[in-house]
């Protein structure tokens, strides 16, 4: 399944994106198990010393040469994705183009992104999320919705993307069956994949999708557009949503906490808070925490996504509490849990549980009522 | 070694692009017909199999070092028979 406003891959394109995630697939499945095995005997023998870990392996050529790869491996996808979108550059922006489209974009020509997402292009990705030529340019989201499917190597739903989405509604029915959410709002909602998963759940509902880039926006209208989806985009900062207090009963985000930085999640959690009606349910849906954050694996996997990947915060968002954070933001009935991975969210029990089932077959859920 | 890689390359894309050409001038299949080709389920799994296999064998030093590094390969067993039977 695909959406009119999806790049199209040529033959040889396609062939080169598939190539991409059989590497990638090939990397994590015959060499990283060497590799994991070998930084979990130089942890034995450091006693605990990451530091001394670290340094042993990146002593070590054949450790680099993994390190190495992986990294080229990703640019790679970038380099061959950005291509081919480089070259229906103009058919994408007609397709853009939409008589009267449903839903609305708004743009804030001043906005400045926070430091975090301004810094780095995180997952070493072109441009970042807040890349604009502004005018009609949709380039950034067409680059993130294509290599984010290549990215996932499909497992969120294929050229969907949207399997986080679906899976927040599926929480949403398993853990507040009486929620019927008339405002929603999405934080840090990228090209709107998850917005319009939603949405469909929601036909009544007014739905509203948050993000930085104004590419990134003006490609989600068109793409929710082309789904038949109304959804009002606006260009912001999760910390300080351009939107009125008590204007939504559903605030939610999928993988956008660990993007972020320590003070950031502190402040998003408040601006839910802010932004929810009493009764109001905030979902935040992210990338599984690590069973333990100070065992090697766990802190090898850090580094490389941290230094090779641009995601500095991969570590520090897997050692908060969450539940803590939300409880003192004034949130209750907090939980913080795994929701089973669906792409048709059922109102009944699908899933639910304190224990990962893995990446991309489960996803935490940390959600709180107002 | 990459130089020479890249050679066997170009000679092989320009030696299908004279494929491709005969053909369309041939009237068998355009270009076109290569650039819309859906593969059927069958030849998906056919092609994924066969990229999984070229990766394996092109980048195999990769694992195998990796594997070295671990240690317990059967060259380590073969070392040490070979040299338990010099001593001896």
């Amino acid at each position: 399944m695909s959406h009119p406003m999806m790049p199209i891959a040529m033959h040889d394109e396609r062939t080169e994106q598939l190539f991409v995630r059989d590497l990638k697939t090939w990397l994590s499945e015959a060499v990283e198990p060497h590799q994991r095995t070998l930084a979990e005997r130089a942890g034995r023998r450091h006693s605990g010393d990451y530091g001394a870990v670290r340094r042993e392996l990146m002593d070590k050529d054949v450790f680099r040469s993994w390190f190495g790869v992986r990294s080229a491996a990703q640019e790679m996808m970038w380099d061959v994705v950005g291509r081919s979108i480089d070259r229906q550059h103009d058919d994408l922006t007609e397709r853009a183009r939409i008589a009267a489209p449903l839903g609305s974009v708004k743009l804030d020509p001043d906005f400045k992104p926070p430091r975090y997402i301004a810094a780095l292009d995180i997952h070493m990705m072109p441009g970042g999320y807040q890349h604009d030529r502004g005018g009609d340019d949709i380039r950034q989201g067409a680059l993130m919705d294509r290599g984010g499917a290549v990215y996932m190597l499909g497992r969120n739903g294929g050229l969907m993307n949207d399997m986080r989405g679906h899976t927040t509604v599926q929480h949403l029915f398993e853990r507040y069956p009486e929620a019927r959410p008339s405002q929603i709002l999405e934080l840090g909602c990228g090209i709107g994949a998850s917005t319009v998963a939603v949405a469909g759940y929601f036909p009544e509902a007014e739905v509203h999708g948050l993000d930085v880039g104004g590419a990134m926006l003006r490609y989600a209208h068109a793409r929710a557009a082309h789904l038949n989806t109304p959804i009002h985009f606006v260009q912001g900062d999760a910390e300080q949503a351009p939107f009125k207090d008590e204007t939504f009963d559903l605030v939610f985000s999928c993988v956008l906490l660990h993007e972020t930085s320590n003070a950031a999640v502190r402040r998003i959690m408040a601006e839910c808070h802010r932004l929810l009606r009493p009764g109001g349910v905030m979902i935040h849906c992210e990338v599984p925490a690590a069973a333990d954050t100070s065992a090697v694996w766990q802190r090898v996997q850090g580094d490389f996504e941290a230094l090779y990947n641009n995601e500095p915060f991969w570590r520090g968002v897997q050692q908060l509490d969450f539940a803590a954070l939300a409880t003192a933001e004034g949130f209750g009935e907090v939980t913080v849990g795994y929701q089973l991975a669906t792409a048709n969210a059922q109102p009944a029990a699908h899933g639910f549980s304190p224990e990962s089932s893995g990446p991309f077959r489960s996803w935490l859920m940390i959600s709180a009522r107002k | 070694m990459v130089v020479a890689l890249l050679s066997e390359l170009v000679v092989v894309r320009e030696r299908l692009d004279t494929v491709e050409r005969l053909s369309a001038a041939g009237g068998l299949f355009s270009r076109e017909a290569i650039e819309s080709y859906e593969p059927d389920t069958a030849a998906k799994h056919e092609r994924s199999v066969l990229r999984a296999r070229q990766i394996d064998k092109v980048l195999q030093p990769l694992r195998i070092d990796a594997e070295a590094a671990v240690g317990g390969t059967r060259d380590d067993d073969a070392n040490a028979v070979l040299s338990e039977e010099m001593i001896s």
